[in-house]
């Protein structure tokens, strides 16, 4: 009874209150953890180990440089996103497909205006989208040509992977895919599709939406289960890699995969979600005793 | 190696070490208080909150040149009431209070107008009084009781009538206690209770069968001095939260050797209620003034609650007491009654930190709802939730526009926090107004948390949408109730104001808190549908 009742609190399951405790906090130091939350430092560390990453455009760190950096983005063809470099959950993040000299296009939406532009920049500089800091920075990078057919045919927006890597290994593996209801965004509470991804087989074996299992995809009606990732092993490489740069114990790296480039790191994470393990179905505590066990066959 | 041969995940709820230091913060705490318990003789009988009403008389005058005198019968401490903290505000009469308690405002030649008070904080008890069994009404009384068992103008027990219906109600020999019931139940019960404005005497309230609260009164009076039984009037306040002009009056009764009260009104036999405030004794008026001004008055009743800081101070003159907490900052006047809000605030923290991390809610900033509930302890809950509402509704309206206008961040918030303060200053005073007197505290009313938080609820609107950013106001707001549940718990407060080491094991608490790893209510529900720990053997 006890046992039952144990079991039923404290699961293979982890919560927050674990998350934070065991893994956050025990693997994860805090000057690792604040270079993952600064997109440009991260970015630069990977860069420089081979990790492929977007290409950078420009930084903005002061309100009188966006006219100057501006006219960079004129020139530029395949379009560019402006994100703040210290942002969490995609906030402030937007994408833009050309830089006029009266006006932005953005990827959605009716044009901004210049001054438009230049007040979102300025937001973004005085913290606004920041988590715990007064002041933030502005990346700008090329926009990526994302493979939107990588996992399902027929996506509303571009998928991208999330793989947890726990100590150097790869743990657990999610896909996101937009749908409608997420706006096109790869984002699981807007409403996106989280996709379990068995990382022997590197396929599909279950999905979730708004946390509710589906089978199918809710635009398109595609198969969601059984589902082969392409480059799975790649992605998982890419991974590992990031481990080694970014000295996280316990971390998430977002992979998109380029149609040129294949697979593109565009974030790492310090703290990633636990809705990983209802799109696996599988606790974290028991993934890490499955390659607790792995390990011990191999040696 | 087989994957269900694996050991069982087994893993405590709560660090050990965590538990360890928070038994041994408990065991600390406890021994602290069982010091000043035992040694410096502190108990929590020492330490009950101070209860009490605020009254004030304000009158209104007018004058025209001539002399002009106020008297007031003021209330006198006695067993069940205590009168402290008396102010009066004399403009330019001259105030003085006779030894028999009249307050006296004088001027010679005043004319203009004056507003003059008197205000005191007055606590009172209700007591019942025992009756003696099996004796008999008394035939002698000492000197100073003669003037209680003669007829008076407006009492008029020698009145044949009077005596007829007394001797009716009690035939000789009938014992003090009988003749106390049956005349009382005659005035409580059988004389109807009818609102007449101004005075009635003993004969007419006979007559006419009903009376008013003075009427049941005098004719009770006059009936038991017909018994030979000394009474008298006793006037006063009925302490409810009002502003009247209207005072009450009540019969004493001597019995054995001490006055009785008894209220044929409200149905006190051998009792008095603790809302009952005596002002005068005797059938005299409680305000006399000169015939030749403009006057008018008003009585305003508030309850009040402050904690008695003597009792609180009282045992710490001991000289092993190294806990002098509340002499050393009464010394540099503190006010204990900000100590106490300070001291709960750690309290009301622990409630947000259970929130977090054992329920799982995310209200609005960190201890935002701590700081709300500090401020409903000011304006009472209901004020509070209107305040908080009102104000939310407007900041978040204010920054909703001044978003279009693209001004940045802390500008925007500083605007925000003016258009904060201003509409608590409009709300409060739509409050007064309306006759809801406790909006005037607003003094503490978090404007800052609260413009921020109209900030965060702007954001959630505009990236997760308005309903989530309504959720979430609304975790926040039952959040902020549950704290101010904690901390407008008044043994609690007594609790810490007498012990602020009971804080300790508030520290004890959230090192408990802190270690637990296991899930979240919310999250038992959200990961209600994944299989518990497979790799059990």
């Amino acid at each position: 009874m006890i046992q039952r009742l144990f079991s039923r609190i404290h699961p293979a399951v982890f919560g927050m209150n674990r998350r934070n405790r065991e893994l956050v906090m025990t693997h994860n130091h805090l000057t690792a953890i604040d270079l993952a939350n600064d997109k440009i430092g991260t970015k630069n560390a990977l860069s420089r180990a081979g990790v492929p990453v977007p290409a950078s455009i420009a930084e903005i760190s002061a309100h009188r440089d966006v006219r100057r950096i501006y006219s960079k983005l004129l020139g530029l063809q395949h379009g560019f996103v402006v994100k703040p470099a210290r942002g969490s959950q995609g906030r402030g993040v937007t994408l833009f497909n050309r830089a006029l000299p009266n006006s932005v296009l953005p990827l959605h939406g009716a044009p901004w205006t210049l001054e438009e532009f230049v007040y979102y920049v300025a937001r973004i500089l005085s913290g606004e989208y920041t988590v715990c800091h007064p002041v933030d920075q502005v990346i700008v990078e090329e926009k990526i040509n994302p493979d939107r057919d990588w996992i399902v045919p027929g996506l509303p927006g571009p998928p991208d992977l999330r793989i947890i890597v726990m100590q150097g290994e790869p743990l657990l593996c999610m896909a996101r895919l937009p749908t409608v209801a997420s706006e096109g965004r790869a984002n699981l509470h807007k409403g996106g599709v989280g996709l379990g991804i068995d990382l022997q087989t590197g396929r599909s074996t279950n999905a979730i939406m708004k946390e509710k299992r589906i089978a199918h995809h809710p635009d398109s009606g595609e198969p969601l289960i059984g589902v082969e990732v392409e480059g799975l092993a790649d992605c998982m490489r890419i991974a590992a890699l990031c481990a080694t740069v970014i000295p996280l114990g316990y971390m998430g790296v977002d992979i998109i995969r380029d149609r040129d480039r294949g697979p593109v790191v565009i974030e790492v994470n310090a703290r990633p979600g636990l809705a990983i393990q209802l799109a696996n179905r599988t606790g974290l505590g028991e993934a890490m005793n499955r390659a607790r066990n792995r390990k011990g066959r191999h040696e | 190696m087989a994957v269900s041969d694996s050991p069982p995940i087994r893993v405590a709820l709560f660090g050990r070490k965590e538990i360890g230091i928070a038994l041994a913060i408990c065991a600390l705490t406890a021994l602290l208080i069982g010091y000043k318990v035992f040694a410096l003789g502190y108990s929590m009988a020492s330490v009950q909150q101070e209860d009490g009403y605020f009254v004030a008389l304000q009158m209104d005058v007018v004058g025209n040149g001539r002399s002009c005198e106020l008297k007031v019968t003021l209330p006198v401490s006695s067993d069940r009431q205590v009168i402290k903290h008396e102010k009066q505000v004399a403009e330019s009469f001259r105030y003085t209070i006779s030894p028999g308690r009249i307050g006296r405002w004088y001027n010679q030649a005043f004319s203009g107008k004056a507003t003059l008070t008197y205000s005191c904080l007055a606590q009172t008890e209700a007591k019942r009084y025992p009756l003696p069994e099996g004796a008999d009404i008394p035939t002698t009384y000492s000197l100073r009781l003669q003037s209680d068992l003669g007829a008076e103008e407006r009492t008029q027990s020698t009145d044949p009538a009077i005596v007829a219906k007394a001797m009716e109600l009690a035939p000789p020999g009938t014992q003090l206690k009988a003749t106390l019931e049956r005349i009382f139940n005659f005035c409580q019960r059988d004389l109807r209770y009818l609102e007449i404005k101004g005075p009635t005497d003993a004969v007419t309230a006979l007559k006419l069968g009903e009376a008013s609260c003075n009427g049941k009164v005098r004719l009770m009076v006059a009936m038991l001095r017909a018994k030979g039984i000394p009474a008298r009037m006793a006037n006063g306040l009925i302490l409810e939260r009002s502003r009247k002009r209207t005072t009450h009056a009540w019969v004493e009764a001597w019995v054995g050797d001490s006055w009785v009260p008894f209220c044929p009104t409200n149905d006190y036999f051998a009792r008095i209620p603790e809302t009952y405030l005596e002002l005068a004794k005797g059938d005299v008026a409680v305000i006399t003034r000169s015939r030749n001004i403009g006057f008018d008055w008003k009585w305003t009743v508030a309850h009040q609650l402050t904690t008695r800081e003597k009792a609180v101070v009282a045992n710490v003159d001991h000289p092993l007491n190294i806990l002098r907490v509340w002499t050393t900052l009464k010394d540099y006047h503190v006010s204990l009654d900000l100590i106490m809000v300070i001291l709960m605030i750690p309290i009301g923290a622990t409630v947000v930190s259970f929130a977090r991390n054992v329920v799982g809610v995310v209200p609005y900033g960190t201890f935002m709802p701590t700081l709300v509930a500090v401020s409903f302890r000011d304006t009472g809950f209901l004020f509070g939730a209107i305040m908080f509402t009102t104000v939310m509704v407007v900041a978040v309206s204010v920054n909703y526009l001044l978003m279009k206008l693209r001004l940045l961040h802390i500008p925007r918030l500083t605007i925000i926090i003016t258009v904060v303060v201003l509409s608590i200053l409009g709300v409060s005073v739509v409050c007064i107004k309306a006759g809801l007197t406790s909006g005037a505290a607003v003094s503490l009313f978090p404007m800052a948390i609260l413009s921020l938080t109209s900030e965060r609820f702007t954001q959630t609107m505009i990236t997760d949408g308005a309903k989530e950013a309504v959720n979430r106001l609304m975790i926040t707001f039952m959040v902020a109730g549950a704290c101010f549940v904690a901390i407008d718990w008044t043994a609690l407060q007594m609790v810490v104001v007498a012990f602020p080491e009971i804080l300790l094991i508030n520290v004890a608490i959230n090192l408990v808190i802190g270690s637990w790893t296991g899930l979240r209510l919310l999250e038992l529900r959200r990961f209600r549908d994944l299989p518990p720990e497979t790799a059990t053997p």
